[in-house]
This record gives C-alpha cells, structure tokens and sequence, in this order.
C-alpha cells in the first residue's frame, strides 16, 4: 500500500501570492495513499529538506510529491534529500506550481484549484512509480582533442598535467593553427610565435601526448567515458618515425607552389614544412604538385634523404583510439578577400585580407618582415584598414561581430607605423568594440600617440586609378563623402566557421547554428559543453572570440574532462528507455528515430545459439531519456523509465475524472 | 542645432506612415553611412542619405520633408543594394517625397517640373513623347534653350524621334482623371484631420 507525502512550498510570495498554499495542503491530505501533507515557506531551504527527511522517516514514506518549482530547479536537491532518508530518490516527483501555475495566474481560486490538481496528478503517478538505479558506466581514462591550434594546445596541455593521456588530432602537417601564423599579440604587442612556440615544444616532449597531424576525424562511436574514434592518418609519403626534419628534401626539392600558409603571398617547395617551428617538424609531400607522384619523374627527395624515410607508394591509414572525452577546437577560417568584388577583392592585389598583412609585416614572412605591397613591393606609404567586411552585415554576409577585428586593426596600425614611421594610416570602422582587459587602453594608445585616424563610416567602393587605389567611404560625424588615394587596402574580413564543420558535428552528434558554429548546451551555464554528454567545445570552433578567450574555454574544457575521467566509473541518471524483449517485433522504427544513436537490434538466440529473432536493445549508456522513441513504436514494446505509459495515463486519468 | 524630441514629437506615427509609404523598416539601420559613401548624387544633397534615415528615425518630420535630398535622389538605388542592413533607402526616398506631395510641400528641385512635363505629355498620348516633353520641361523651368543645341545632333544619331506614337491614350486618360481625383479626396481627408 502507497503511503505517499504531499509537501507544497509557498516559495515567499512566489506561490504563496496566488495559490492558497495552506487549502491546497488540506485538500491535497484527504487523496487516496496521501498519509502525510504539509506546506512551508521554503522547501528547497535547509530546514524545508530536512522537514521532508522527517516526514519519509516518521511516517515510513514510500513515495512523496513536492509542489513547488519546475524540476528544472530542485529536483536534484529534493531528490537527494529522499535518498538520504532511505527513500528511492526515484520515487520523489515534483508537481510545478510556480512556472506552470503561479506565475501564468492571478485569479487565487482557480489558482488553488489548478494547483490541486497538478499535485492529485502527481500523486497518482508517484503511486505507479518503480525505484530506479542510477546507471554506472566504466570509463576510458583517455581524452581526444581535435584541433591543433592555441586552444587545442592548452587543452591537450592541461589534461596531461592532470594525468590523464590525450591524443592530439591535426588536420594540418603541423599543430599551431592560425596562432602561429600571426605576428604580434594584442594588447600586449608581444609577438605572437614567440610565446605559441615554447607551448607547442611542451606539447611535443609531453609523454602523455600524442600527436596526430596530417589526421582528419573519420568516425566516432559510443558514448560519454567510452568513445571510439577512428582516426584517418593521411598519406604524408614520409615516415614521420624514420625522418629527423634535417630538411635536406626540401631544400632540394625543385617545386615551387603557393604557400597556404603564408596566404598565397610566398612561396613553398612539394615537400615542405608549413613553418620553422612545426610540430612535429616531419615535412609531407603534396601530391598534387609532386613530380613524383604526378609525372613519375624527379624523384630527388628520396634519393637525398639520409634516412630513407621517403615512400612514395604511402597510403591513407585508418586508426582506432579509444577514449573517455573529446574537446573540438575546430577553429575558424578568414573570409578571402574575392569575396568582396566592390572592394577589389581578387582583382587588385593589392588589396589583403588581415592575415596576408600579419605575413606580411611578421619578420618571418615571406619578405622577413620587410613591408611590400604584394604587386610591385613599393613600401605602402598610405594604408587604408576597413573593419565589418562580411560582419554585421545579414542582408550579404554575416549577421554577427567578428568580434577580434577591432582589437586587431588597432594592432596592425600600430605595426604598421612602426615599420613605416611617416606612413598614414586610416582605419573605416562603424563602432570600436573594445571589451576587454586593457583593450580600451590600446584602441586609444592607436589613435592618441601611434598616429593612426579613425573615419566613421562604412566603405562604398575601392577602384584603381594608375598605380593608387581608391578607396570611397563616408564619415557619419561629418556627414561627408571620403576619398582616400592609397597603396594598400586591408580588409577585416569576417571570422567563418572552417571547413568539413558540420561533418564533424554530425559524426560527434553535437549541433551547429545557422553560422556553422557549434552550439554550447547552454549560453550561460554550460558554455563549454555540447549537447552530447562527454564532448566539449573550445575557441572559434563555438563563435569568433580572441586568444586569451579561446585558452581560458580550452583549460575550462581540460577540467570538465578531468573532472569526468577522475572516476573509475560514472553515475547517470536511470531515466533510460526499455524494450519489452517479448512484444518487440524489430520493426526498427525506435532505431531511425533516436537521435543518439543509443538503439541496435539484438540477437535473441537459443540454447544452441541458433538465431531466433532479433529485437531493439537500448544502451543505457547512450541514451538520455529524450522519449522520441517511445510513440514511435508501433508495439508499445519502448518504454521509458520514470515515464510509463502506466505512470502518464494515471496522471491524465488523475486530471480528466473531475 | 538643437535636437527637440520627446514630447514634442510621436515617433510612433511617423515611423509608422514611413514605414507604409516606403515598405522598409528604418529601425533596422545602424548608421555605418555606406549609402553615403556610395551616393552618386550626394554633392546636391543638403542631407546625406544616411542622415536622413536617423533623423526619421528621431521623428523629425519637418526636417526630411523639406529637404533638398529626397528630390535629388535619382532612384540608382546603390545605396538600397549596399545597405548591409536591407534598409531600403530609395524606398525612403520615394515613400518621403509622396508624403510630401502629400503635404502639399514644394519639392526642392527642377525634377517637379520634368514630373509635371511628363504627366502632361502622357496624357496627351498616352506614350513618351520626348520634343514635346523636353519643350515643355523648358517652357517650365523658364530655361527655354536649355540643352536645344544638342537637338540635331541627337536626331542625327537617332537618340530622339519626332514621330509620335500613340497607343490607348484615352483609357490612360481616364485613369489619371481618376487618380487626381483621389489624391484631391486623400488631400482634404488629412486637411480636414489637421
């Protein structure tokens, strides 16, 4: 026999205000099962829960309902307060009568009345409730981090300072990312390589890391503490064990091709490092612009090498790890400057996105830090910087802030007046975004003391006029047209999720906004976590944010994984799906539906081990409880726990008898 | 220049009539002056295209209605397909001038008379007739030789005709007979509420 307690919280005048608490307690006694009914000020305070500790203990509980706020708020707190009172926290529910009847009433009646009644449902279904287990899964004490720049560093850094190993997945040859191929930091000015290097070494001489460059994610299986990821090794024609990066093959190498990673503006040879300081400094072979591997001829590389770590017959590898929990620093792509054909984008060279001109002042840049315009390597004696190109502008490109290109701008000013002490300088803006710790600071240093003028006002058009460009703008503060004559135009192009993204967030099961970038669980409370239980996110790969941003979220990220690999096994709640194995007639409709993949058929064998049939098996570790596969089956053989058809129906029943 | 608003001003109506007359939304611009920057026809304006929408957008009615720049407007609409907003300013421009004819406000430039030239000659014929239109523009305007010694060499290049074509002119009579007289009911509607 249930003996069920009903305690209704006034929550302050929250409830209280419309719902007559103490009536809704009285009337709520007299339900079938109900033994004991109180209502107090505040359950979720410290003497509300141990009220309720009493109440299971005294009068030997078997299930009880706490009217007060949604689930979403205490449920946790009330449930363990059950559990601690030797109660099944499973046999506890919570009837919300504040966001579902306070808040949305203010006629008092009607308000005790509705109240009456969701607390009448709740009961019934607290009646037909089962005790349920808390699931425990073992976990991989393994981490796999994708995305080899700054954030993907500090994660991967981070969680093999806690001891766990990481295995470190590039899609590049080297790790570094876009960091690496800046030239000096904002608000610091302190160069960019030369504090990313020293983190990239440590990553490198890390015995816990693993390195995986050149690799692309190419399936990832399972669940939170029990991933498998298959990883595709890309064929590099170079053995990374039997070469040491002496450099000879490229040295020899008679190829030259456009370098990415000097954005097109210098060159590289077929086999090649993309910078100095790669890690890991193992060169790859680019088969498309090979002689080798395009024509069969030259061949040269493999004859030089000292360690005969050439092999031109290499192929793509496939390799499995498996791993506890996964952080994606997928990053961000810059918008090409062709894009903007009424800038001159791709017609005119000389007109560069913001990372060609980080090559092109960087002093180890194609020109060695000498500044040159890319057409005819004049020294730009007037340059022209124009902000929100492709961002903050939904009707062509972009809707969002790029968010860094204020800060950065003023930084390329600054650089650019030093390399060129009487150079002009002019930067288009519409607002300067300077949210940040001594931000502000240095957007002004740029305008105050390095010389660099601020015109409000979005541009029109550039065109070539000779040798000069022109660029026409407007400024707002004096309602005028501008034309500027320059030599060289850096466009802030906006900030863009990279390629293969949304491939990746469908293999992880994580989501993606209308942008591309990936979706945190929450904007303000998980920031950091996806979706999925066990992947987290860091960096650009979410929005456009700044280094010291996407460093912070990426040691943020390694302590959500170490705090998760810190257990032996992991507890989740027991709300999971069951398949009724007698009346399921695999008809696999759960299977299609379940969107975390969480449903597989099972086998049902005799004794012999012959077949039989087969039928839906859900892994507990896996699903989360959503119910999609419920009404979804025919038979009526999946159900959840906690959420019976027996256990709803009562609660409808409960409603419609009045 | 003092900005006067709050009380004095409804932004609600006038944001309102614009937005019917223009069908575009001036909330949604964020003055980043591209349509300044890009105006071809800015040099006459006494208002920068771009201001005109902020001092919609603070309700001063008095001030774009009188302006020089909604007449100067030549309907390139640059700016409308720049506007990284979707702000449709030519919209504004067009829904700005038919609120002022509205009010019975003269517009600030010779365009009036072209309008007028034009309206008359169609309803003579029913079609453009451009001798007759240039003719009258300059009978207007008060400029009586204005651009004639270009006339031969336009005929010669066959820029202009001076053969008239007709086609329906009656029925496009009737139908500006009829808009004139709704504009006259429109007109003492919005006499008779002020």
């Amino acid at each position: 026999m249930a003996r069920i307690g009903v305690f209704v919280c006034w929550c302050g005048s929250n409830i209280a205000e419309t719902v007559n608490v103490s009536k809704a307690s009285e009337i709520s006694g007299n339900i079938p099962g109900v033994v004991y009914s109180v209502d107090y000020k505040y359950m979720c305070s410290d003497p509300g829960q141990t009220l309720l500790k009493n109440a299971i203990k005294e009068h030997n509980l078997t299930g009880a309902v706490v009217a007060s706020c949604s689930p979403r708020m205490h449920e946790k707190t009330f449930r363990k307060a059950a559990k601690d009172a030797g109660m099944n926290p499973y046999m506890l529910e919570m009837a919300n009568i504040r966001e579902q009847c306070s808040w949305v009433h203010d006629n008092k009646d009607e308000g005790t009345d509705k109240t009456i009644d969701l607390i009448r449902m709740m009961v019934e279904k607290v009646k037909r409730n089962h005790p349920l287990e808390d699931i425990k899964i073992p976990v991989t004490k393994k981490a796999l981090v994708i995305g080899g720049g700054v954030a993907g560093i500090q994660a991967a850094l981070d969680i093999a300072a806690g001891g766990v190993p990481v295995v470190l997945v590039e899609r590049e040859s080297s790790i570094g990312g876009k960091m690496a191929a800046l030239d000096e930091t904002f608000p610091t000015l302190d160069c960019s390589q030369c504090i990313l290097t020293p983190k990239m070494v440590e990553v490198s001489q890390d015995p816990l890391i693993e390195i995986m460059s050149f690799s692309e994610i190419e399936k990832v299986e399972g669940y939170v503490g029990n991933f498998k990821a298959t990883i595709r090794k890309k064929a590099r024609y170079v053995d990374t064990d039997l070469c040491t990066g002496c450099g000879t093959c490229w040295l020899k190498c008679p190829v030259k091709v456009t370098s990415e990673f000097e954005q097109g503006l210098g060159k590289r040879k077929a086999i090649y490092i993309p910078f100095p300081q790669a890690i890991p400094s193992r060169p790859r072979i680019d088969p498309e612009n090979c002689l080798k591997l395009t024509k069969d001829r030259c061949g040269i590389c493999q004859k030089v090498c000292p360690t005969k770590a050439i092999n031109y017959d290499d192929v793509d590898r496939l390799v499995e790890v498996e791993v506890g929990a996964i952080v994606v620093t997928t990053g961000y792509k810059i918008m090409p400057v062709s894009e903007f054909p009424e800038y001159g984008g791709g017609r005119y060279k000389d007109v560069v996105t913001a990372l060609q001109f980080e090559r092109m002042v960087c002093a180890s840049g194609p020109t060695l830090g000498e500044l040159q315009r890319p057409s005819d390597g004049k020294l730009p004696e007037t340059v022209v910087f124009v902000k929100c190109v492709g961002s903050r502008d939904p009707e062509h490109h972009h809707s969002y802030c790029s968010k860094i290109c204020c800060m950065y701008v003023a930084k390329q000013t600054m650089l650019y007046r030093h390399k060129v002490h009487n150079g002009n300088c002019y930067v288009f803006y519409i607002d300067v975004r300077s949210n940040g710790k001594n931000y502000e600071e240095f957007v002004r240093r740029a305008q105050e003391k390095e010389g660099a003028q601020y015109i409000r006002g979005r541009v029109s058009q550039v065109y070539k006029d000779g040798e000069d460009l022109v660029v026409e703008g407007a400024d707002t503060l004096t309602n005028s047209q501008v034309k500027i004559k320059c030599d060289l135009v850096v466009l802030a192009t906006a900030m863009e999720a990279p390629d293969g993204i949304k491939e990746l967030a469908q293999k992880l099961g994580i989501s993606y906004d209308q942008n591309g970038f990936l979706t945190e669980a929450h904007p303000k409370l998980k920031p950091i976590e996806s979706s999925t239980a066990g992947v987290f996110l860091a960096g650009c790969a979410l929005s456009p944010r700044d280094i010291p941003d996407s460093v912070s979220e990426a040691s943020g990220a390694a302590a959500k994984v170490l705090g998760l690999l810190s257990k032996d096994e992991m507890h989740k709640d027991g709300v999971v799906a069951f398949v009724n194995e007698a009346t399921c007639v695999a008809c696999q409709n759960c299977i299609r539906v379940c969107p975390f993949v969480a449903i597989q058929l099972k086998d049902i064998c005799n004794r012999k081990g012959e077949v039989l049939r087969q039928v839906a098996d859900v892994n507990p570790g896996l699903c989360v409880g959503c119910g999609t596969c419920t009404p979804s089956c025919p038979s009526r053989s999946i159900e959840l726990k906690g959420f019976t058809d027996a256990e709803l129906f009562a609660e409808i029943n409960a409603l419609a008898e009045l | 220049m003092l900005i006067k608003i709050g009380r004095e001003v409804n932004l609600l109506d006038f944001g309102k009539e614009l937005e019917k007359e223009s069908g575009t939304d001036i909330r949604k611009c964020y003055q980043c002056g591209k349509c300044t920057a890009g105006c071809p026809m800015n040099f006459e304006m006494d208002i920068s295209p771009s201001q005109i929408i902020r001092f919609s957008q603070l309700g001063m009615k008095e001030k774009v209605l009188n302006s020089r720049t909604i007449w100067y407007c030549i309907f390139c609409e640059t700016c409308s397909t720049r506007c990284p907003q979707g702000v449709d300013i030519k919209g504004v421009m067009d829904g700005l001038r038919r609120m002022a004819v509205a009010r019975n406000i003269k517009p600030k430039s010779k365009t009036r008379f072209l309008e007028k030239a034009f309206q008359s000659i169609i309803y003579m014929f029913g079609r453009v007739y451009e001798p007759g239109m240039v003719g009258e523009y300059n009978l207007r305007s008060k400029e009586l030789l204005h651009d004639v010694p270009l006339f031969p060499l336009m005929l010669k290049k066959r820029k202009i005709s001076l053969k008239i074509h007709t086609k329906r002119a009656k029925e496009i009579r009737t139908m500006m007979k009829r808009a004139k007289k709704i504009r006259e009911r429109k007109l003492k509607e919005t006499e008779g509420s002020k």
